[in-house]
């Protein structure tokens, strides 16, 4: 079956003419299966950020291809792609800053729908109700603006302004980073349950494991632009081929008090005061195991190490034989 | 901030359901009253633009000598020191300072919006597309704009009016083009700046056209700095007129101004002082009034800024 | 229990904040209480009052619009609520070390990270303006500030920072967030303060620089005899690093004990719902629960216990008063009606 969402060499660079050239986003391919939940790793610098703003285009990439269901959307016109942007949603990280502070939730919500020329007047108002009742929004409040909501009320209305339209493929950007624990389960559920009633397909995008555990099938780790690993959840939360991946795993804190990590830290520096040569393995100045001399001269491909799980290290050995 | 409200009572008023609709935006309003109520000078200020207004508005209805603007002249009445019957005193020409000194109001504030008016419209929108879309665009609009700036008004007026002729059309005219490119630069550092916030790109992700994105979700947040802007503009543009006036540009004789009238009574200063110094009066506290609203206007519509 | 006086002891603290809306009740009867060598992690939501409590210690509260209205807060025996000018700014220069959430924003950034920390050390030391010009040309003050030159040398080095010799004359933003929230810890320690207090110091970082910088507070509470303060609301930088943890919800502290009891058995159910609303291995998708309903507003607060609206083992008596804390085990403490056989604390 043809995946929703297939990335091809995917690159996007900033800079050039005078100004240091920045590659944000490097050679990064992956696909997306319709229905699953996509788990894009990262922390900052690491690119997925850009990503998530490359693929419904709203940054135009420097190269490779965007495939949605199978056809090219780096090459459609401003047009075609306003009409694919019904089908790709995306909802921000920051539900403070995500939302037009002068606009009411109705006309927040409703906006796709006027954009598109869906709805207006009562049909408009029916659906942003149902929306919003949705959610878990009280549809009394669609004058209010946001800045009268809570942190997750809020990304609430971004939620339902992304599905209004009923899309495809969700991207969320973050979407419970800036939200207390609490707060963050209960959006999470809210994500679990329009998955199986809209038959969404969700690219979920974060720098917290244990949100990707929890919600994603598949997922791939980003490091300064390019995948470092990929694999299902299990795959690479239980077997973690690449350092980086280890490393991560090992760092966060565990709510156990009986599990001792602290003893252990593993990565000494940060990344700006080990910045890569940009020559060789970018994760080499950081990387804690020992290296092969490829490792600061060869940038190492991503390769299948087992079935499925892909990981870009000269000192991971693939199990089965090397697919193109 | 917001749970769930207790359930309201069944089939409440039209009125009541507006209230509970826009219950923030009221309070937000009150709010930003008292905060400009505590500010004594922004207040003085409203009054001040107020009253003015209410002049400019009213006064033909009640100027004691409306004769004495369209031009008649009086010589038995030339230069007679302020009284009961001409509050300001008569200037040159026999003609009461004070109808003429209102009339002038009239005409200052007039102007004042027209020019207000055209550069604000030149001006937000040459920004917006500068600023919203950047590269040679940006280049060409803001480079124009830096030369428009190099311009002195006043130079660019006597151009103009060398070119075109004397008269308020064309005074007005010259200043409303020199007055564009201030507003055109706040709108592109503005939208420079909210171009890169995520709103926008929320915008733009459900497939908002650059012209709705500019106009329906940028603009509205940057009305409150134009409006500041254009409320202090207001004082200096009714100067700058007076200025030209001063300078025998602008208002053509009879036609009272403010500018003419100070320019026409220095010589008889300092034993007839009221010919120059009522109009003087009058420009200072129009500039002075909407100075101060101006300030205040910034609490009003500001909703961040927090309350002592 | 121990015997001796704790460093910091909170006792019924009230507070609230006027706000144009109205009165919030920020603090609803604190008690919180810290002995010397603690590593106290103070956990709770958005609003639940961790930083004004903690900030009450330093008096970094701004009074108005907050104002205290019961309650006392000793540090090291003296009653920080009654301190003010010049006795207040002693102990904050030879006592405290305070460092804030965002490391983007703690630092100036038109000085050298020298010049700030020159300052700050002669600061403590009450020679204030001793670097500035022109009393920083003086003789003596040249001499005191190549002294605090090489003690801002040693510290940068102390918390890790590679070179600081170089890397002292660098502007804050030629360093990287982790590095320059170093920096902060070495200003705060600075004055070989008794008490550190650090509000999200890791919060704004990256996971493993986290990792980086919660080891490095730990290596200091062993080294310099540090008592820590640290407030966040992610329980894992606690479970890691603090041997103490203190709930806080709406405005009081609702559990507290040590870290391994508390997290491993909590008896208060707003702590055992916070628990479970944290993804981890264990639970599968679809089965995260967390808490119902959302946090209540500090102008209206609900009567009695704040968590009842929202707690399933709500009782009429739940909204009469507070429930008094009680002792459930050594060293673990609950504000609950549901444990009424444990030994009362405190009302």
């Amino acid at each position: 079956m043809t995946p929703i969402l297939e990335l091809r060499n995917l690159t996007k660079t900033f800079g050039g003419r005078g100004k240091p050239l920045v590659r944000a986003v490097d050679n990064v391919s992956f696909s997306i299966e319709t229905g699953e939940t996509f788990g894009l790793l990262g922390e900052s610098g690491s690119g997925k950020s850009t990503l998530a703003r490359l693929i419904p285009r709203l940054i135009e990439p420097t190269s490779g291809e965007i495939l949605f269901e199978g056809k090219p959307l780096q090459t459609l016109s401003g047009r075609e792609m306003r009409t694919i942007r019904e089908q790709i949603q995306i909802v921000f990280q920051n539900p403070f800053s995500s939302l037009n502070p002068r606009m009411t939730v109705r006309e927040l919500i409703g906006e796709p729908l006027v954009v598109h020329k869906r709805a207006s007047g009562a049909a408009l108002d029916e659906k942003v109700h149902e929306m919003m009742r949705l959610v878990g929004l009280n549809p009394e409040h669609t004058n209010r603006f946001p800045h009268e909501f809570s942190g997750g009320q809020r990304q609430r209305i971004g939620i339902a302004r992304a599905i209004i339209l009923q899309p495809k493929l969700l991207i969320l950007d973050e979407p419970t980073s800036a939200l207390d624990v609490s707060v963050q389960a209960q959006v999470l559920n809210l994500l679990i349950e329009l998955q199986r009633t809209l038959k969404l397909t969700y690219l979920l995008i974060t720098h917290d494991l244990s949100v990707v555990r929890y919600m994603c099938d598949d997922a791939a780790l980003m490091y300064l632009g390019t995948v470092v690993e990929q694999g299902s959840v299990h795959q690479v939360f239980t077997e973690p081929k690449h350092p980086y991946t280890q490393a991560l795993l090992r760092d966060i804190p565990s709510t156990d008090p009986d599990q001792h990590m602290l003893s252990s830290v593993s990565l000494q520096m940060d990344i700006s005061s080990a910045p890569w040569s940009g020559v060789g393995c970018r994760f080499s100045p950081r990387c804690p195991a020992a290296q092969i001399g490829e490792c600061k001269t060869v940038e190492p491909p991503l390769i299948e190490i087992t079935n499925g799980q892909l990981a870009a290290c000269h000192l991971v050995k693939p199990a089965v034989p090397v697919r193109s | 901030m917001a749970t769930a409200p207790a359930l309201k009572p069944p089939n409440p008023s039209a009125f009541a359901r507006w209230r509970a609709d826009h219950a923030s935006q009221i309070t937000d309003l009150r709010r930003g009253v008292y905060r400009f109520t505590r500010n004594r000078l922004s207040v003085i200020g409203l009054l001040l633009v107020i009253i003015l207004i209410i002049i400019a508005i009213t006064a033909p209805l009640w100027i004691p000598y409306p004769e004495d603007v369209t031009g008649s002249v009086n010589m038995a009445q030339r230069l007679v020191e302020p009284s009961a019957l001409h509050l300001f005193g008569t200037d040159d020409a026999g003609r009461d300072v004070f109808s003429r000194t209102i009339m002038a109001t009239r005409t200052s504030f007039a102007v004042g919006v027209i020019i207000l008016t055209v550069a604000i419209t030149i001006g937000v929108t040459l920004g917006s597309i500068a600023g919203y879309f950047g590269g040679v665009t940006n280049q060409v609009i803001m480079r124009l704009t830096d030369i428009m700036l190099t311009f002195p008004g006043i130079f660019l007026a006597l151009a103009i009016s060398a070119a075109l002729g004397r008269g308020i059309i064309n005074a007005t005219l010259a200043l409303s083009v020199t007055w564009w490119p201030g507003y055109c630069r706040l709108v592109e550092a503005q939208m420079l700046k909210m171009r890169e916030e995520d709103f926008v790109a929320g915008a733009r992700a459900i497939g908002a056209s650059n012209r709705r994105v500019i106009f329906r979700h940028i603009l509205p947040n940057l009305l409150t700095a134009i409006i500041i802007k254009a409320s202090m503009d207001f004082g200096f543009a009714v100067l700058s007129l007076a200025a030209l006036g001063f300078i025998g540009i602008g208002v053509l004789p009879p036609e009272p101004d403010w500018g003419s009238m100070i320019s026409a009574g220095r010589r008889f200063i300092p034993d007839s002082w009221w010919y120059s110094t009522f109009p003087g009066l009058f420009m200072f506290v129009t500039v002075l009034a909407f100075n101060l609203l101006g300030d205040g206007l910034r609490d009003l519509l500001d909703p961040n800024s927090t309350v002592r | 229990m121990s015997a001796a006086q704790p460093l910091v002891e909170i006792r019924d603290l009230y507070a609230e904040m006027v706000t144009f809306d109205g009165v919030s009740k920020v603090l609803n009867g604190v008690n919180l209480t810290i002995h010397k060598g603690d590593l106290l992690g103070l956990v709770g939501e958005t609003g639940c009052g961790k930083s004004v409590t903690a900030m009450t210690i330093p008096r970094l509260v701004p009074q108005p619009p907050a104002r205290y209205t019961s309650g006392e807060v000793w540090f090291r025996g003296e009653n920080m609520l009654s301190k003010g000018g010049e006795e207040l700014r002693h102990i904050r220069a030879q006592h405290l070390g305070v460092v804030f959430q965002d490391p983007m924003t703690g630092l100036n950034p038109v000085f050298t990270v020298e010049q700030q920390m020159v300052d700050a050390i002669l600061n403590r030391e009450n020679h204030l303006g001793s670097a500035s010009f022109p009393r920083g040309w003086l003789p003596s003050n040249r001499e005191r500030k190549r002294q605090a030159r090489e003690r801002a040398v040693q510290l940068l080095r102390r918390v890790g920072i590679p070179e600081p010799e170089k890397r002292i004359s660098a502007y804050p933003h030629q360093f990287s967030g982790g590095m320059r929230q170093r920096v902060l810890i070495a200003m705060a320690i600075s004055g070989r303060p008794e008490l550190l207090i650090a509000d999200e110091p890791t919060t704004a970082l990256d996971v493993s620089v986290q990792a980086q910088i919660l080891r490095l507070i730990a290596e200091l509470v062993r080294e310099i005899d540090l008592t820590v303060l640290l407030i966040t609301h992610n329980i894992g930088v606690v479970a890691q690093l603090c041997n103490r943890i203190a709930v806080m919800y709406a405005g009081n502290v609702v559990e507290s004990g040590l870290t391994r009891d508390v997290l491993r058995a909590p008896k208060h159910p707003y702590t055992q719902g916070l628990l479970r609303a944290i993804p981890s291995e264990e639970i599968e998708r679809g089965e995260l629960v967390g808490v119902a309903g959302t946090v209540p507003s500090l102008l209206n607060p609900p009567p009695g216990c704040r968590f009842a609206p929202r707690c399933g083992f709500a009782m009429d008596k739940c909204r009469e008063a507070f429930p008094p804390t009680v002792s459930v085990a050594p060293e673990h403490d609950v504000a609950c009606v549901l444990y009424p056989e444990a030994v009362q604390v405190s009302p």
